[in-house]
């Protein structure tokens, strides 16, 4: 066999291994011909947290294969993943410090840049305050980084002004399921996608953004045929391929959908009442309600009214309740079509209630499991307490006790965290914009292309002491940067990352870090000794050792990790917490029979008790519909919406440094219903602009039946064509999540 | 030269026609129908940009696909290019 006939037989044993089927190789053969050694890792592209096998010969990572003992992907990746190899080397890696000198960037060393960016922040903490600074980390930053960092500017700084891109895609995740079942992140996890009958798709285009997933329900599929698919969302997506009912309502005003088959439930009496009476309560919002009073609210939401409101079709309500009702089983899935929303917390809670009145929750089959985008928005932002008004280890900035524990693991006087939450991100770039943060810290991240109506925040991005810390240049946000300092890319550091199931996974270090590019973890205690707060520190030699500090804030937490010390997850394929010990299995299902902190004292009996809530019942909420912040009007007689599409992560800051990848798809577009086309005379591939109250932009329109009519759809990845300078900057009051998913927009021929 | 694989997941009894239309693209060998429809696929393209459209190509363009899944990739030449 030649060398490239190796290859490809390797490369088909890996697919049959996949599959559970054997073919040629074994791959222990392989690996010994090949010169390759296989490593255990995750991927660093999305929230769906694949198990990714990575190749390594000669200190270079030379191939990836998915990782078949991953309970997560079985083996399968998707092509984004393929991708990391090419990111890890890409030209537009930061391999340097650079300094801004006379207005330009210019090299610097280690030593120079850390010191500007200590004495900066020492001289604004000194002056105007701790508030006068802030932080900007990110879902794609390691538990352990985000961990230093909160440790850092909220113990030892003492500002909450601290924040990370995941207020943007997933906190009205967050306020759904603390308000619903008083605790954060799903009840159940992947597991349940292969029992479940049911699946109902909300604003989720599952298929191209979390892929393997989509792959999974696939599986599912075509082993039975008479499962159930049901999509809501305004736009057509390739997930429509496995659709058995596509709801497309006009966007924003999907709540009413989601009451019309509350109410069907409850009327053609498909709800589990032994549950409800057992483990539900019932509210308006602001107190109580009896499920009675909850049935009258619903009564004005017919099929017809919900029809009417989301210019959808009656029948297809009806059905999807029905559907949805009688099946013994159900997942729900949503992304940022559900909380990029002004009442992004709302339409959660709806999601959930559909749940909590059918009994579909914490059991095999059931969930209501929000999706996310980012690799370690779960694990490091939510769990880490990456936010302005939280801590680590899901507690709260403004409850005293949970300071005092937190300052005692950091041991810091507790006076120390600023009781009062800060800032969150709109609320902090608008301070950054208004002057009165002076100095920012951006880690791994984008802001300056990932903010809503944009132009209102990027001159305060430019005027602020900006300080960046990323792995490419250039990117919107470094070109702002006073500092620039390189950072270490996934497989040059190790870490633990924790995806959409509550599951943590540890990735190694498998190479050198490129050019003087270091762990942010280093950089951050860098900073700290040069700010005087060096002792509390010094105790991390390691990630390792930040991990062990960090696993004593889960300590008899809903988010215990006890039981997941490095030394177990090198060896396991994560585990879902809550794993108090470390010979826990960990979770598949919450506050339920094998959830170790189920309280059976307390359950007397009863299948669930939600141990987040005093009374252990979660709430079934009677919310009012609403519509979007901005509805169309003559004037601006579009919806806008915008969001991914499969060739692009988040800014590009990863993807878009692969030319491969920049070219997959033509350059920025918006998608127009072919009806709307016809009418405003536009031809496929012709100029036209999209007109919002907060801007235009020059496009190449994409003429297709996937936004139904009166939408435009653009994709939000182009940094040349920031579809943010569009979206409106109005936010959930709950949860501060903007509504990038709808606006008024006009669109005309150029 | 890339080598990557896949899983072809077809419509349950359409694992055959599909193979069929499969084994006619080039630099593509197909290593056979197991457990069912799924079909194990392994393309040499020169770079990720071939394969991402391969696979956007077997999608869209093959009737019955209703899945592609990559699970490995070779990138080791173009390390050494
Ligand atoms: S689905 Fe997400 S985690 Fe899995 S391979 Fe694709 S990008 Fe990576």
């Amino acid at each position: 066999m030649d060398r490239r006939e190796f290859l490809k037989a390797t490369a088909a044993s890996a697919a049959a291994a996949s599959i559970g089927v054997d073919l040629f190789l074994k791959p222990s053969q392989a690996d010994a011909a090949a010169g390759v050694t296989w490593h255990k890792s995750v991927c660093r592209f999305c929230g769906v947290g694949c198990g990714m096998m990575v190749g390594v010969k000669d200190g270079k990572v030379v191939s990836v294969k998915g990782d078949k003992e991953s309970t997560v992907n079985r083996g399968f990746l998707c092509v984004k993943g393929f991708y990391l190899y090419k990111v890890i080397t890409a030209k537009s890696r930061l391999r340097y410090p650079m300094i801004r000198k006379n207005g330009k960037l210019v090299r610097a060393s280690w030593d120079e840049a850390m010191d500007l960016v200590a004495t900066k922040f020492r001289e604004v903490i000194d002056r105007y305050g701790p508030d006068a600074v802030a932080f900007y980390g990110s879902g794609q930053a390691e538990t352990e980084e985000t961990y230093i960092a909160n440790k850092l500017f909220k113990g030892h700084i003492g500002t909450n002004n601290f924040e990370g891109n995941p207020r943007l895609c997933m906190a009205s995740a967050v306020g759904g399921y603390l308000t619903t079942f008083g605790a954060d992140e799903p009840v159940g996890s992947y597991d349940d996608l292969d029992e479940a009958e049911v699946f109902l798709i909300v604003g989720s285009n599952t298929a191209e953004c979390h892929p393997v997933l989509f792959d999974r329900i696939v599986e599912r599929k075509t082993k039975d045929p008479h499962i159930k698919i049901i999509i809501i969302d305004p736009r057509k997506t390739p997930t429509d391929r496995v659709a058995d009912l596509h709801i497309q309502p006009i966007p924003g005003y999907d709540l009413a959908i989601l009451h019309a088959m509350a109410r069907i439930i409850v009327k053609e009496g498909y709800t589990d009442e032994q549950f409800i009476k057992e483990s539900v309560n019932f509210s308006d919002g602001k107190k109580k309600i009896s499920y009675e009073e909850y049935k009258q609210f619903l009564e004005k939401f017919t099929p017809e009214y919900a029809a009417k409101v989301a210019d959808v079709n009656p029948d297809d309500i009806v059905k999807a309740a029905r559907w949805f009702g009688q099946s013994p089983t159900a997942v729900t899935l949503w992304t940022m079509g559900v909380n990029q929303r002004t009442r992004g917390v709302w339409l959660n809670n709806l999601i959930h209630n559909l749940h909590l009145l059918t009994g579909k929750i914490g059991k095999p089959g059931c969930d209501s499991l929000s999706l996310t985008g980012q690799p370690n928005a779960c694990g490091g932002v939510r769990e880490g307490g990456g936010l302005a008004h939280i801590l680590p280890g899901h507690r709260k900035i403004v409850n005293p006790q949970h300071r005092k524990e937190i300052a005692a693991i950091w041991k810091v006087p507790v006076s120390n965290i600023n009781p009062k939450p800060g800032k969150h991100t709109i609320a902090l770039f608008e301070a950054v914009a208004k002057g009165e943060i002076k100095a920012l810290y951006v880690m791994c991240t984008n802001p300056a292309q990932s903010l809503p109506n944009l132009k209102k925040f990027l001159k305060g991005m430019k005027d602020v002491f900006l300080v960046v810390a990323d792995a490419f240049h250039p990117t919107e946000t470094t070109k702002l940067a006073d500092v620039l300092l390189p950072a270490a890319f996934w497989s040059e550091k190790e870490g633990v990352y924790g995806c959409t199931e509550r599951r943590s996974q540890y990735m190694p270090k498998l190479v050198e870090p490129l050019g003087e590019a270091r762990w942010d973890g280093d950089i951050l205690i860098d900073l700290a000794r040069r700010l005087g707060y060096g002792k509390n520190f010094e105790h991390f030699k390691t990630p390792e050792d930040v991990w062990n500090e960090y696993l004593l804030t889960t300590k008899g937490r809903d988010m215990d990790l006890m039981g997941a010390p490095y030394w177990r997850l090198k060896k396991v394929r994560g585990l879902r917490w809550p794993v108090p010990t470390t010979d826990h299995p960990g979770t598949r299902h919450r506050f339920t029979e094998g959830d170790p902190l189920f309280p059976k004292d307390k359950a007397k009996g009863r299948r669930m008790y939600f141990y987040g809530k005093p009374d252990g019942r979660a709430v079934v909420f009677a919310r009012p519909d609403k519509g979007p912040e901005e509805p169309t009007d003559a004037e601006y007689p579009f919806a806008l919406t915008t969001g991914r599409v499969l060739e692009h992560f988040h800014t590009m800051t990863m993807t878009g440094t692969v030319p491969q990848l920049v070219r997959a798809v033509p350059g920025p577009y918006v998608e127009i219903n072919p009806k709307d086309a016809a009418r405003l005379g536009i031809a496929d591939r012709d100029t036209v602009k999209v007109i919002t109250r907060r801007g235009e932009l020059e496009l190449t329109a994409r003429v297709i039946d996937r936004p139904r009519e009166k939408t435009l759809f653009v994709p939000w990845h182009w940094s040349e064509k920031l579809a943010n300078l569009l979206t409106i900057d109005a936010f959930d009051p709950g949860s501060k999540e903007p509504e990038y998913k709808v606006c008024a927009a006009k669109i005309v021929k150029v | 030269m890339l080598i990557s694989s896949m899983i072809v997941k077809t419509r349950p009894g359409k694992a055959e026609t599909v193979l069929t239309q499969l084994q006619k693209i080039p630099r593509v060998t197909t290593y056979g129908v197991h457990r069912g429809n799924n079909i194990i696929v392994v393309a040499e393209i020169h770079d990720i940009k071939q394969l991402e459209n391969l696979t956007a190509f077997i999608m869209e363009s093959i009737d019955d696909v209703l899945s592609v899944s990559p699970t490995y990739i070779n990138f080791e030449d173009e390390i050494q290019e």
